[in-house]
Order: structure tokens, then sequence, then C-alpha cells
């Protein structure tokens, strides 16, 4: 994930909770590319979508924040894992809708894109070995690129835990890695 | 299994032992953890996309928002910092005393210039139209308790020189002589010290016929307007004496500021 120094960090806060735009712009980009990989991999139907829903809550609620970088990337990415858990939620009603991400269409594949998807197949099949919960903890350590106390916080689970959790998965994926999925 | 869905016995194995993974996405992995390079590179690579991500309507409004300048210098932060210096001090014993000792001094003053108190080191509160005193029926003035603290109500014989030396009526009387008393009553051999009416113009509200003016020596107090006023001379030093108007029948009309002996009466004049 990209990393801000604190002063700059707290530059692009307070000019977004002034209403600049600029503050805004600064504290999107830091996230967006993080935070369109973390719903990908959780397997959101519109990745994209749900960012820019995601990045607009933080855009309305950002006066009401106070803390550093750190809390900064839990506050939005509970926000996100929140918003995922809750586009499940209504998906599982409606088992026939469409996904709306493009790159899983294969009729709409950019050539790019194709590799990317196999790419992804292929991570798909390695994390399908693990326990939902340590998928998740991968996920947010690698993809979204949070902290253990990050992750901790964002899941609702004690430090310690998520170091339990992260062990099994890699000790898993290693094994995965060498035997094949 | 504990609530977080991880068995007790796993947690206490790493404690702050260092994190291979934070050593892989630190950039510089060991040798040992190629293989969790490989995961890492594998899985940012599938869904983390290399370009910024489309923005819709809603969020450009914000991003695309005017620049908005900087007024002051992170007021909050400045006020906070101030705030917990403020607190830290008040947090101290010197604070506490400061602080107690500047409340109990601005309520005393407060009170002192309302004339609830009279503190004496103070200096007193100039007035410019003090209320005249007032009298009982029977010519005895009516006591102020709320400006004479700890004195006799009932006006008392003045002792040689123990008048209010430190004030003098500030006007010379208007109008008809008053019923009241010299409020410098220094030369006074004795007697009873009605309350003087100080007021730079105008007759009092209920002013007494010439007849009733006080004499350069006051004698007793004089009796209000609805009774006959007995003779007196007129003032012959308008610094000697003063006005005693009759008693009102308001008695939120009561004078708090007529010179007066410490003894009796309202608090001393105001000039």
């Amino acid at each position: 994930m990209d990393e801000l120094t604190d002063h700059a960090f707290n530059q692009l806060l307070d000019a977004a909770q002034r209403g600049d735009g600029s503050g805004y712009d600064g504290l999107v980009r830091l996230i967006e590319r993080r935070l369109v990989g973390f719903l990908r991999a959780r397997g959101a139907h519109d990745p994209d979508g749900l960012a820019n829903d995601v990045m607009v809550r933080m855009c309305r609620s950002i006066g009401t924040f106070s803390g550093n970088q750190t809390q900064f990337r839990a506050w939005v990415f509970t926000i996100a894992r929140n918003r995922v858990i809750d586009e499940h939620r209504w998906r599982s009603r409606r088992p026939d809708a469409e996904p709306v991400d493009p790159t899983s269409m294969p009729e709409t594949r950019t050539e790019p894109e194709v590799s990317e998807h196999d790419q992804r197949e292929r991570v798909e099949a390695m994390l399908a070995s693990l326990t939902d919960v340590q998928r998740e903890v991968m996920i947010l350590r690698i993809v979204a690129g949070l902290s253990v106390d990050e992750t901790a916080e964002v899941m609702g689970k004690r430090r310690g835990a998520i170091r339990a959790l992260q062990h099994r998965a890699t000790q898993q994926l290693r094994v995965t890695l060498v035997d094949g999925p | 299994m504990d609530r977080d869905g991880v068995s007790t016995e796993d947690m206490p194995t790493f404690g702050r032992s260092p994190d291979p993974l934070d050593a892989v996405l630190s950039g510089d992995p060991p040798e040992d953890l190629r293989d969790l390079a490989t995961i890492v590179d594998d899985m940012t690579t599938a869904y983390v996309p290399s370009s910024p991500v489309a923005r819709h309507r809603d969020l450009l409004q914000f991003t695309n928002a005017p620049a908005v300048p900087v007024a002051a210098p992170a007021p909050t932060a400045r006020r906070r910092r101030a705030a917990a210096v403020v607190a830290g001090f008040a947090a101290t014993l010197i604070g506490k005393i400061v602080i107690g000792s500047a409340v109990a001094a601005a309520t005393l003053g407060g009170l002192h210039a309302a004339d609830k108190i009279d503190v004496p080191l103070l200096p007193e509160v100039s007035r410019d139209d003090p209320a005249p005193s007032i009298e009982e029926p029977d010519g005895q003035p009516i006591p102020d308790p709320a400006s004479d603290q700890g004195r006799d109500h009932q006006p008392t014989t003045v002792p040689d020189g123990s008048g209010p030396p430190d004030h003098a009526p500030a006007e010379p009387p208007t109008g008809s002589p008053p019923e009241g008393t010299n409020p410098t009553a220094d030369s006074r051999p004795d007697a009873t010290v009605p309350p003087v009416d100080t007021r730079p113009d105008g007759p009092p509200p209920f002013a007494p016929t010439p007849s009733s003016s006080v004499p350069s020596d006051p004698g007793p107090p004089q009796s209000p307007p609805t009774a006959e006023p007995p003779a007196a001379e007129p003032p012959t030093d308008p610094a000697s004496h003063g006005e005693s108007p009759p008693a009102p029948t308001d008695p939120a009309s009561r004078s708090d500021n007529w010179d007066m002996s410490p003894e009796i009466g309202p608090r001393s004049g105001r000039s």
C-alpha cells in the first residue's frame, strides 16, 4: 500500500476536513488500488463500483474521523468489509444477478485482463485450501496491505489470533504451492 | 476454541516474535521465505490493479471540489495544546491555589462593588446619584442590613473623632435643608448621625420644608414629611452637614451610599 509520512497524511486529512478537493483526492489515491484489490479478492460483483461507494462514504464522514494513517486505513477497510458482507447477503437472496466485474466475463476481457484473470484463477485455487477466516486474514495482510494490528481491528479479533491464523494460512499455502491446489 | 476462532494453545506461541510475512512485504525476504514471497507476488498481481480506479460522479464531486484556503494553521490542534497546558497547570497544587485565589478575589471585588459587603482595603465605588437615606416614622434612620454589616442598625452616639474621616459629602445640599445628620461628624460632640443626602442636584424626592433643614449640629433624626417637621437652623457649612430626606415609602429606594459614621446607618457615601 502506498505510504505517506505522518506530516503529509495530516496535511491531506486537514485539507479534506476543510472540504478541499485536493485533500479528498490525496486520500482517495492513497487507498483506491488496494481497496479495489481487496474487493476483488473478496468476490465483490462490482469491485470498481463498490470501491467508489466506499470512498464516497469515506469522504462524507471524513469530518468525524480523527486519527493517524494506520487508523485511517483500518477505518476505510472496515467500511469496505461491511459493504462486501452486505452485498453477499443481498446477492444470496438474488442468485440470478450477473457479476459486473468485466474481468470475470471471458467475452469482454482484453489481453492483459486475460492474463490477469488466469493468474487470479490460480491464486483463487490456492486460497480455496484455506478456511474463510484464514483467507480473509491473508487478503487483508497481502492484498490490502494492512498490518497485523490493522487487520485485527478490521476483523474484530485480537492480535495474537491474527498471528495464529496467518501462521496456519502461510503453512497451508506453502504446502499447496509445492504440492499444487 | 476461543472467541477469535483460534486455539488458545496457538496464540502464546507468537507473542512479539518477528512476523515472516512482514519480512516478505518489506521487499527484501530472506532465502527461506522465497516461497512465501512468490505467494505474495501472485496475490498482489492477481488482485491489485496497476492503474488508478475510474471515479464515478459522486466521488468526483469531492475530488474535484475547489481548493479551500487555510484560514488558520490547525486551530483545533492549537486549542488542544493550549487546553492541555491549562489543564496541566490547573491540576498542579500551585495552579489550584492561583485559580482559587483569583476566583475568591473576583468574588469579593464583585460583592464589594455591589455593596453587598465592605472590604476595607478596597476603594469605595463612586456613585453619581446616591439614593437618599430613609428614616423610620419616628425619625430613626431605617437600617440597611445589606450594606451595614456588623454595625448597629440603630442610630448610636458617635464617639469623638470616630466619624467617617476617610470621606466627606461630595456635593453641597440643594433644596430644602435635610433632616439627616452631618456626615462628617468630627465636630459633633454627640448625638445620632442620621444619613445625609449627598446628591448633587435636585431636592430629595420627599423634600422637607425649609423649616426642617438640618442644623449644623443635627441633633436627633427628623420625622418624615407626613409628620410635622421640627424647626431647624439653616445649614451654615455645606461640608458639615447633609440633607436627610424624609423616609420614602419604597424600601427599594433606600440608600446604600450615604456618608455615615461606621457605627450606624447604611454604607459610606460615594463621592
